[in-house]
């Protein structure tokens, strides 16, 4: 299945944002997005995720627009914000009920991402007590509770540890050998290690590049 | 599990933290409460200061003496003055001299009261407005006393003038003084037909609920906005978010609201189970308020501090420390119909049983209103905080 996002443009005021964005990405594929602060990334996100509305242009799995059916989109899409989605003062299991049904959340921690993240360990603890990385990987199972075919992440690696980095790594590897496509937007290392392709974010605009170390510092100057 | 049941898992984990805060409150509105009472009961000490032995004076002020309300203590200027600095009487009427004496020939002479510059309490302004309406009543009678007079000398019937004005005296001053209950009757009206203690009952409700709402703070202010974010897109709207999240914040607050009513029923020996839960608008009202400022909120500390102000200042403008009728006419209108003082006002009537047709829309209007704000705002949040 072939993911299109075709032509998106978003405004807010007469401030242009987006003015044009264009990527496709293949299942089982990682797409990273990469631009300055103020590009436009968490905006494009929001506008694919439905949080704000999109101006012009479309968003297609396989063919189908996203933009059209919110069901389908709610469906196939799982998104990961850039602030943990949950509520401090309960614990990991409470914030999960929400998303998942008994049945599910008991197989997930068996054999699912909830074991994978290793979210298992700390289900009783309160949110509030939790690390960075922690919260992160929860926060990730939260999105993917209804198992998506395409999955949004705005910076997931934020201020995590090495050890969180790499499970959070580890989970989307396999999450694309799955046949799952992942879009990415970040500024990690590792994280561009996983990705097939990578776009660069730059005047409303995404531009396709070749990641590699020395290029990437100098995008940024 | 729903959202709606994780938000009243949520407030019922807020509910402890918010139950010691209750008790704090509670102790500290148990003593206000108590100092009120105790000072309702005070005697209330009035100096007279001028001719006291005079015929009528004496029996007015031994008849208003009389009156539970009062102690009238004939003084001296200066004394009158060392004590009202000290605290020790309300004020002290001033009698000039040929004050009776004036009024028997038709001419008015004004006795003055004299109280601190500024009235420093809610019995000041009894006080003196008692004092004032005895001052008017004396003034009638006396004028009556001069009409009979006039009377007896227009018929022929002055030999009988000096024993029946004295007799006529004696009845007017008696009849109109005896009244027991004189400062009761100035009292009446604070507000609707509620008497002061209820009307401080009442705003101890609202103060305890708002100020509890307040205390809230630390559960209520968002300070990131992932769930939001994520539970838009997963399909539950910000209307529902906000009713959901609404709905737990107002259950917890009346459900402490509403254990505290219980309580006092016991210590009052009155039933106020049907009160408490005809409360229930009155309740939503505060929290539907509180929850749209804490939508303007993202920051803990000037949150905080803005929610406290403006519930603080929403209640006093109310009238819930000082009565309304003691602020200017303009604020007083404008404060009816704003949200607190419109819940005060039902809050009120459900007590003295008149709540009409107009308190209750306003209310229910008011609940719409303040939701579809926290809904907009949320809507503005989610994609702010989207970017």
């Amino acid at each position: 299945m072939k993911t299109e996002i075709i032509n998106v443009t978003k405004s807010y005021g007469k401030k242009r944002v987006l003015t044009g964005v264009n990527i496709t990405a293949e299942s089982g594929s990682c797409v990273g997005i990469i631009g300055k602060n103020g590009s436009g990334k968490s905006t494009l996100f929001s506008v694919l995720s439905g949080i704000a509305r999109k101006e012009e242009g479309d968003f297609l799995y396989g063919g189908e627009s996203l933009f059209s059916s919110k069901k389908k989109r709610r469906e196939l899409l799982g998104f990961v914000p850039q602030t943990p989605p949950l509520m401090e003062e309960l614990s990991a299991k409470d914030n999960l009920s929400l998303w998942y049904t008994k049945d599910a959340l008991e197989l997930s921690l068996d054999e699912g991402v909830l074991r994978m993240l290793g979210v298992g360990d700390f289900l009783k603890t309160e949110v509030r007590k939790m690390s960075g990385g922690m919260k992160k990987r929860l926060s990730i199972c939260c999105a993917v509770a209804h198992d998506p075919r395409l999955l949004i992440l705005d910076e997931p690696s934020a201020s995590l540890d090495i050890e969180g980095k790499e499970k959070i790594a580890e989970y989307l590897t396999l999450f694309k050998e799955k046949g799952g496509t992942v879009l990415l937007a970040t500024h990690d290392s590792l994280e561009f290690e996983i990705c097939d392709k990578t776009y660069l974010l730059k005047d409303g605009k995404a531009e396709e590049f070749s990641y590699d170390r020395s290029s990437f510092k100098e995008m940024f100057r | 599990m729903s959202y709606l049941k994780l938000c009243l898992k949520r407030a019922s984990k807020a509910s402890v933290p918010l139950i010691v805060i209750t008790l704090i409150l509670l102790s500290a509105a148990s003593l206000l409460l108590f100092t009120y009472l105790s000072r309702d009961k005070e005697v209330k000490r009035i100096g007279v200061v001028g001719n006291t032995e005079d015929t009528y004076i004496d029996i007015a002020l031994t008849l208003l003496s009389e009156n539970e309300s009062f102690e009238i203590t004939p003084l001296s200027r200066d004394e009158a003055e060392s004590l009202l600095k000290s605290g020790d009487i309300q004020g002290y009427a001033e009698i000039p001299e040929g004050f009776v004496s004036s009024a028997m020939k038709g001419k008015n002479i004004p006795f003055t009261y004299i109280a601190l510059k500024k009235p420093s309490s809610l019995y000041h302004v009894i006080t003196k407005e008692t004092v004032s309406s005895v001052a008017v009543l004396l003034n009638e009678s006396q004028n009556a006393v001069y009409g009979m007079r006039q009377y007896l000398k227009d018929n022929a019937m002055k030999s009988q003038l000096g024993e029946k004005s004295e007799e006529m005296s004696f009845k007017y001053v008696s009849a109109i003084l005896q009244r027991k209950n004189l400062f009761d009757v100035k009292t009446v009206g604070i507000a609707d037909s509620v008497s002061t203690v209820e009307y401080y009952f009442v705003s101890i409700i609202i103060v305890f609920a708002l100020l509890l709402g307040a205390s809230a703070s630390p559960f209520m202010i968002k300070s990131h906005a992932g769930l939001p974010v994520l539970l838009k897109s997963r399909g539950i709207s910000p209307l529902k978010q906000v009713l959901c999240e609404l709905f737990a914040f107002f259950s917890v607050i009346y459900a402490i609201v509403f254990s505290l009513l219980f309580v006092v029923s016991f210590v009052l020996d009155a039933s106020l189970f049907i009160y408490a839960l005809k409360l229930i608008p009155v309740i939503f009202t505060l929290t539907a308020l509180q929850f749209m400022i804490y939508e303007t909120s993202d920051a803990l500390v000037s949150g905080t501090l803005f929610q406290f102000f403006a519930s603080l200042t929403f209640a006093f403008i109310s009238g819930c420390f000082y009565p309304s009728f003691l602020f200017p006419r303009l604020l007083r209108d404008m404060a009816g119909v704003l949200p607190v003082g419109s819940a005060f006002s039902l809050g009120r009537s459900l007590l003295s049983g008149g709540a009409g047709f107009y308190d209750v829309t306003l209310l229910l209007l008011w609940c719409v209103i303040l939701t579809a704000l926290s809904v907009i705002i949320r809507k503005i949040r989610i994609v702010r905080w989207g970017i």
